[in-house]
């Protein structure tokens, strides 16, 4: 994808991200007026940001994670992701879950159906990823878009892993609340013990896994930039002994460390997004982008907080909802316990 | 196979003398480090402990959840009743054992802080920050205040009465700059007392006061009328008094049963018998107070840590991953390590700095830094600990990590106590020719 389109892509993004997602999450409450949330998501998938699996969805083909990140790699979905996190991570990771769900399915089965591949009672490693360990049998923990009305369950086999689908209204499913931040997306834990209906077809869960990394990575990168954004901003209206706060070194050091870790992150992302091919060298990038880059993320949203003092603890300027947001954000399954152990695995890595 | 022995058998295969020397007792650390007390502080710690467990650990979550839906006054009392409240100071004033005075005047409060914040961090900071409303009529060394306020509050609070005390000294532009030599020097001041007949009249905001919304008393710091912060003096508000008012109630990140409040005065009447201290005295009891309470803020931090580090054990305990218990896993057990040990080092950096006779600044602030910072650490990792269950609210360690995050701000950020590290050293290891210069 050339830059001159990855730029409208971005130009969109951010239009619409100050428009529509600033104006919800901007409301006098903890994590914004989440009754706003599906008209936003409408438009989102109207203006063609969110993919559906329908293919006369504007987004079906460029939205994030639509069918273009198999052919034209994952560039323009990181963009998107990292544009809406400058907003609110809650949103984009809305975003990242239904491009997820809509991947695997080659026909419009659903309208926004969710995608469930991580067992809660399962650790990530190779075995299990070559479909080699049975699926310890409990819940999935599942990123689902608002309004979900299908799952995509993956399911290893002799032959490999293979794709079920079942409507919503036959899975048992509990809303994983209350939670430390992105409220505004949905992360669920569900329940079957309906094996579901076979679909043709089935990805490679290092597919869907490189993506999944990857859109953290830049959900992470986006969120704690805006945060970086409020506190150089506070920093040079805010007077502290006589100056403005950004001429202290502290201060300083606290903003030119965030930058520092969130352009090199961000570089690596976007380098890593360059691989087109899902090769095994792509997916363990994007397994060391997961692990270091939402620390780093995490740690400069801190930095970011930190420089705001006891403002950036509280509500006002919306800075501790960001932390809140990277921290779940660094929870989200995989685990970068799991992901660690997998990099570390030399010889299993070989194999491979 | 005595490579398969555990600690206890190779120990039974020593005579007496090597048993005796050999500890492989299965005790668990807190009751190891309890018995290294000395014996005063040994029962007062069982008894933070059971109270804690008893009282404010079931009513955590429902605190962080929905903060007014907790009686903070109710749970004061009871812990007043205990005695908790009215131990800064010996009898005839207050309840604390002269005994514990003369080991150490600030490890009562360091194990209170461990034991309470151990089960909620913003209870935890509701009941102490009492104590750091009253710390300035004690470090103040002003006999009327000693014995004419406190033995005054003291007893209200013994007949009963919620008297919770509240320390006021941050301002809407005067945060960092009411916490360090040089900002202060500089810093816009806008709470300011004017001379009046009988007096003083005082006008101004504080902002963030822990408790301020349920508090009685107030020790209030504001500049003398055209004078900068070397002029601040101490005084004891009441809530009673006309032009003193409550305003917004901040919306935290966590620590969120404590409330922090705007407090707004109209030219409220002080009268002179509610100066503590001298006039311009209290710049110096404001900064013998950070003394005083920042080895306090570190034991904050070390309770919630420890919190947060025993609820992941119980989740490592009781959850299977993959048909194995979550704890059997060599990782988690590295993980666990890493942070008890980093716990271990906080406690131990605690009790050493209480251990001087009297607080000081570098040591206060080493521990506080230290302390918040490695908590903040601890809480992250016990979230990832529990893997896709960290971010729930029901397990407790997303909130912990929450209450923890707090600790590296308030009592001065963590850069200003850095700061305070240094100039607290200046005649000694810094020896900085223009370090005041502007």
């Amino acid at each position: 994808m050339d830059r001159e389109t990855l730029d409208a892509f971005a130009h969109l993004a951010r239009t619409f991200a100050r428009k529509e997602v600033r104006n919800m999450v901007g409301r006098d409450t903890r994590d914004g007026d989440l009754a706003l949330l599906p008209s936003l998501l409408e438009k989102a998938l109207e203006t063609g940001l969110m993919t559906s699996p329908d293919p006369h969805s504007p987004g079906h083909e460029l939205g994030v994670w639509g069918r273009a990140c198999l052919t034209e790699g994952p560039t323009a979905s990181l963009v998107i992701l990292e544009e809406m996190a400058r907003e609110c991570a809650g949103v984009a990771l809305c975003l990242h879950a239904a491009g997820l769900g809509a991947l695997e399915l080659d026909e419009p089965i659903f309208k926004r159906p969710a995608l469930a591949f991580f067992p809660r009672n399962q650790r990530l490693t190779w075995e299990f990823l070559d479909g080699e360990e049975e699926v310890a049998p409990g819940p999935f923990t599942v990123l689902a878009p608002p309004q979900w009305d299908g799952l995509v369950i993956y399911r290893p086999s002799p032959r490999g892993w293979t794709a079920h689908v079942l409507e919503r209204q036959e899975v048992s499913w509990e809303d994983l609340t209350p939670r430390t931040g992105l409220i505004a997306s949905g992360i669920i834990q569900v329940h079957s013990e309906n094996p579901g209906v076979q679909i043709p077809g089935t990805r490679s869960p290092r597919v869907l896994l490189r993506r999944h990394l990857l859109g953290l990575t830049a959900i992470g990168v986006g969120n704690a930039l805006g945060a970086l954004a409020t506190a150089e901003e506070y920093a040079a209206q805010r007077y502290q002994g006589g100056a403005a706060i950004d001429s202290h070194a502290a201060v300083r050091l606290l903003l030119g460390e965030a930058r520092a870790w969130l352009t090199g992150v961000r570089n690596q992302l976007y380098m890593a997004a360059q691989e087109d091919r899902d090769t095994r060298e792509a997916l363990e990038r994007s397994m060391v982008l997961a692990v270091k880059g939402t620390e780093h993320a995490w740690r400069a949203t801190s930095h970011a907080l930190q420089v705001l003092g006891g403002y950036g603890y509280m509500e006002d300027y919306r800075l501790e909802k960001r932390l809140r947001d990277a921290m779940t954000l660094k929870t989200l399954p995989p685990s970068a316990r799991d992901l660690t152990l997998m990099l570390g695995h030399r010889e299993r890595r070989e194999r491979t | 196979m005595i490579s398969g022995l555990t600690p206890r058998e190779a120990r039974s295969r020593l005579n007496l003398m090597g048993r005796l020397l050999y500890d492989a007792r299965s005790i668990d650390l807190w009751k190891r480090d309890t018995a290294t007390l000395p014996r005063v502080f040994r029962s007062m710690r069982r008894r933070y402990r059971a109270f804690a467990q008893r009282e404010i650990a079931p009513l955590a979550l429902q605190a962080d959840l929905d903060p007014p839906s907790v009686d903070i006054k109710g749970l004061f009392l009871k812990s007043a009743r205990e005695g908790f409240q009215t131990e800064l100071t010996p009898w005839p004033i207050g309840n604390a054992r002269y005994r514990a005075l003369f080991h150490s005047l600030i490890m009562a409060p360091a194990l209170k802080a461990e034991e309470f914040c151990a089960a909620c961090g913003g209870l935890g900071l509701a009941l102490l920050a009492h104590d750091l409303g009253m710390a300035p009529l004690f470090a103040s060394g002003d006999l009327r205040a000693l014995f004419k306020w406190m033995r005054r509050i003291y007893r209200e609070i013994r007949d009963g009465e919620p008297a919770i005390a509240a320390y006021a000294i941050t301002e809407p532009n005067a945060g960092s700059d009411v916490e360090e030599t040089q900002g202060a020097s500089r810093a816009r001041i806008s709470c300011r007392a004017r001379k009046a007949p009988g007096g003083w009249r005082i006008s101004g905001t504080k902002v963030f006061i822990s408790d301020g919304a349920v508090a009685k008393w107030i020790t209030l710091f504001a500049a003398l009328e055209k004078e900068g912060m070397e002029s601040w003096t101490c005084f004891l508000l009441d809530k009673g008094m006309e032009g003193l008012s409550v305003g917004r109630s901040e919306r935290k990140m966590g620590q969120r049963a404590a409330d922090a409040s705007e407090l707004i005065l109209e030219d409220v009447f002080v009268p002179h018998e509610r100066v503590i201290g001298p006039l311009r005295g209290g710049w110096a009891i404001n900064r013998n107070v950070l003394n005083f309470s920042r080895p306090v803020v570190g034991a904050i931090a070390l309770g919630i840590a420890r919190g947060a580090w025993e609820r992941a054990l119980d989740f490592c305990h009781q959850t299977r991953m993959g048909n194995r218990p979550l704890i059997s896993y060599q990782d988690v057990q590295l993980e666990l390590a890493d942070m008890l040990a980093k716990i271990q080092a906080m406690r131990a950096l605690v009790w050493q700095a209480v251990s001087y006779r009297v607080p000081f600044q570098t040591a206060s602030s080493i521990t506080k830094v230290f302390c918040s910072d490695t908590a903040w650490e601890v809480c992250n990792q016990a979230m990832a600990i529990l893997g896709d269950h960290g971010f729930l609210h029901c397990h407790g360690v997303e909130k912990a990590a929450r209450d923890a995050r707090l600790t590296q701000i308030y009592e001065g950020t963590n850069q200003i106590n850095r700061l305070a590290i240094v100039e607290g050293q200046l005649g000694a290891e810094f020896k900085i020719g223009d370090f005041y210069a502007p």
